[in-house]
């Protein structure tokens, strides 16, 4: 029996009381799972990432005992925000705080009441792991911010691992669903405290109604012998309005499939990213950018630092429908590689079905500029504090683009002390 | 303060200068005249510091000192300044942290006090004013999205802020329309004074019109043809370059 499949029928013993609905759609989770199994490398959307080792590490799924005492647990703190506390699998409703405006419960009290809105792709799904996590479902929210709604402060979403001594797994499940003319700043937050292997397997979903507006900031900085896969679909509504940011610094095996579906005319997905890799580490971004609508913007920013013999993918997709006329879409992708050893694999694809459309893309990756040192150099920096300044330019561009200053500040941090453990002088 | 004799210099095995004598003098303003490829850059970058050239005979001497295993910065701390042909563009560097920064280097290392956010602010729009610079600049990348002409200004504002003893002005003139280049040339006559030495490389003798040149240097084949005062600029404009070279054979 494959690892996954003993979880299963633990997990549903462990849970005898939930909605006949919800068993039924983890078996077909679990169903279509098996029937997919690992990516394998000759998956072509995959192939730049070896999920081989997933099976052999026999993670297990959290229960309550895992729990560690919160009185000792430190938590990062970005700005002053609301905030939402999960700790290896288990919402910490006493540490959280949310204004009343703002609706959340468990995902899995939902299924108690509502129909699944999962249940109606999951027989297609070709994402392995998304039928999975379906299957194994083990905790996450369902956060609805209504009508309207304005939120003044940033809603953190603080996912935290600590240390377990054996290999665990989690599969959070999201969904975030924006109302007409609202408006919030969401920070979907990654902090693993354990060197430990564990392994995160989460979907968020987001959709955004006619005219809402959200800035999502995704922070990754699990252990460095984690392994975080991650699918995260956007849906946009007519004049919606995205700006995205998706860093990345930890784990040693990251995988993102970001989908942003423009279902609207007029609305606006902002996708950047940043991530920054050292060792042995893989850090993997897939995006799709659907345009189903007349009159839709997309841009993407996407750059990875990459250090030691750490590796890199960025596969970014962009498709306009035949009928999306005047579509504006521009992808970029740029790559420092800050030593011989590190490899990048950069895949741009453009499909376009419709003829009045703007859409450009571009992917530039290169070491470090030596007539740029050069220039800073001969304005008396030394060699160092040139690099440095010139990581932090290279760098700065996307962080830039985060209109929320607390988590530019926090995600400006993490980058400082990235670069103080990096040795440049190889 | 500059002096270079026999100076060798190659690129991958290829000979580019080939036997450099030069001497400037605090106080002098110097002009290096030739035409593209006759080694005029390689001598300001060599002179700087730029580590893809090799010096393989003789030395440069400055204060007296050689200075050829003096990294890059070393230079520039000393005085050395050199205003780039083409200035590098760097996305992403904010222009008034990328002075503040150079600026606080060399204060640093003349055992100075830094400057903080506002004085340096002070400092800098003063300079801005003396090269005819818009504020806006100091909230650009450096370089980024600057026009030929604001690039050179920029060098210019550079050399005034950082104060060097000797300053290599390469081709700085080279994409400048005729109101930046007066700009320029007055930026450079004001800020020359007996202590310090300019070396002004250039293609054209109209630069040269606005500056009180002291020495004139032909340079042609890695090799100076032919030194003189400012009458040679004249000539050299009437004539050509191939005057020389048929004198010279």
């Amino acid at each position: 029996m494959n690892p996954f499949q003993s979880q299963f029928e633990s997990l549903i013993d462990r849970r005898k009381n939930e909605p006949a609905e919800l068993k039924a759609l983890r078996l077909q989770g679990l169903e279509r799972f098996n029937e997919l199994g690992l990516p394998k490398p000759s998956w072509e959307s995959w192939q730049y990432s070896d999920f081989s080792k997933i099976d052999s590490a026999h993670f297990r799924l959290p229960t309550e005992d895992d729990m560690p005492s919160t009185k000792e647990e430190r938590f990062p703190i970005i700005g002053d925000s609301y905030n939402i506390v999960i700790l290896n699998g288990f919402y910490q409703k006493q540490l959280s705080s949310l204004p009343d405006t703002i609706k959340v419960r468990t995902i899995l009290e939902m299924f108690g009441k509502e129909p699944s809105p999962i249940l109606r792709n999951l027989i297609s799904e070709v994402n392995p792991f998304r039928a999975l996590n379906a299957g194994l479902m083990n905790c996450g929210l369902v956060m609805d911010i209504p009508d309207g709604t304005v939120i003044n402060k940033p809603i953190h979403i603080l996912y935290q691992t600590t240390h377990i001594s054996d290999s665990v797994m989690t599969n959070p499940r999201f969904l975030v669903q924006i109302g007409a003319n609202a408006e919030a700043t969401l920070i979907e937050h990654y902090a693993g405290k354990s060197n430990n292997e564990y392994f995160h397997n989460i979907v968020t979903e987001i959709s955004l109604a006619e005219n809402a507006n959200l800035n999502h900031i995704r922070i990754q900085e699990d252990g460095f012998n984690a392994t975080h896969v991650a699918s995260t679909r956007y849906l946009l509504d007519s004049n919606a309005r995205l700006n995205g940011m998706h860093f990345a610094l930890g784990s040693k095996l990251y995988r993102q499939d970001i989908s942003v579906t423009l279902n609207g005319e007029g609305a606006e997905g902002i996708l950047n990213g940043l991530c920054l890799s050292n060792e042995n580490q893989h850090l993997d971004h897939f995006v799709t950018i659907d345009h189903d609508q007349a009159r839709c913007v997309s841009r993407q920013l996407f750059k990875y630092i990459l250090s030691d013999a750490s590796s890199g993918a960025f596969n970014g997709r962009i498709v306009v429908k035949p009928d999306s006329q005047k579509t504006d879409a521009i992808q970029t992708n740029k790559n420092l590689l800050l030593s011989d050893a590190s490899l990048m694999n950069s895949n741009p694809q453009l499909e376009i079905y419709a003829d009045d459309v703007k859409c450009a893309h571009g992917s530039t990756s290169g070491q470090m500029d030596s007539e740029a040192i050069f220039y800073l150099q001969s304005r008396g920096l030394n060699q160092d504090k040139a690099r440095l300044l010139l990581i932090n330019g290279f760098a700065g561009e996307v962080l830039q683009k985060i209109r929320n200053q607390s988590a530019r500040d926090y995600l400006e941090s993490c980058l400082y002390e990235w670069l103080d453990n990096q040795n440049f002088s190889a | 303060m500059l002096e270079i004799k026999n100076l060798h210099v190659s690129v991958e095995d290829k000979e580019i200068l080939k036997g450099i004598d030069l001497t400037v003098n605090a106080g002098e303003l110097h002009a290096i005249m030739g035409r593209n490829g006759s080694g005029k850059s390689t001598l300001s970058q060599v002179i700087a510091g730029r580590d893809t050239y090799e010096i393989t005979q003789g030395e440069i001497l400055y204060n007296g000192e050689d200075i050829e295993s003096w990294p890059p910065e070393r230079r520039a701390l000393e005085g050395v300044f050199l205003s780039f042909q083409y200035p590098v563009v760097i996305p992403g560097v904010n222009t008034t942290y990328f002075m503040k920064a150079a600026l606080n280097a060399k204060l640093k290392h003349l055992g100075k006090s830094e400057l903080d956010a506002m004085d340096f602010l002070a400092l800098i729009r003063e300079k801005l004013k003396q090269v005819g610079m818009d504020e806006n600049y100091l909230s650009r990348a450096v370089n980024d999205g600057f026009s030929g002409g604001e690039k050179k200004r920029n060098e210019i504002l550079q050399m005034l802020t950082l104060e060097p003893t000797l300053s290599i002005l390469d081709e700085t003139d080279s994409v400048l329309d005729i109101d930046a280049l007066k700009i320029v040339a007055e930026g450079v006559n004001n800020y020359r004074n007996d202590e310090r030495a300019i070396v002004v490389i250039t293609h054209y003798q109209r630069i040269l019109e606005y500056m009180d040149i002291d020495k004139i240097h032909v340079l042609m084949d890695g090799k100076i043809i032919r030194s003189g005062g400012k009458n040679l600029a004249r000539e050299l404009e009437e004539k050509g370059y191939s005057w020389l070279e048929e004198k010279s054979v």
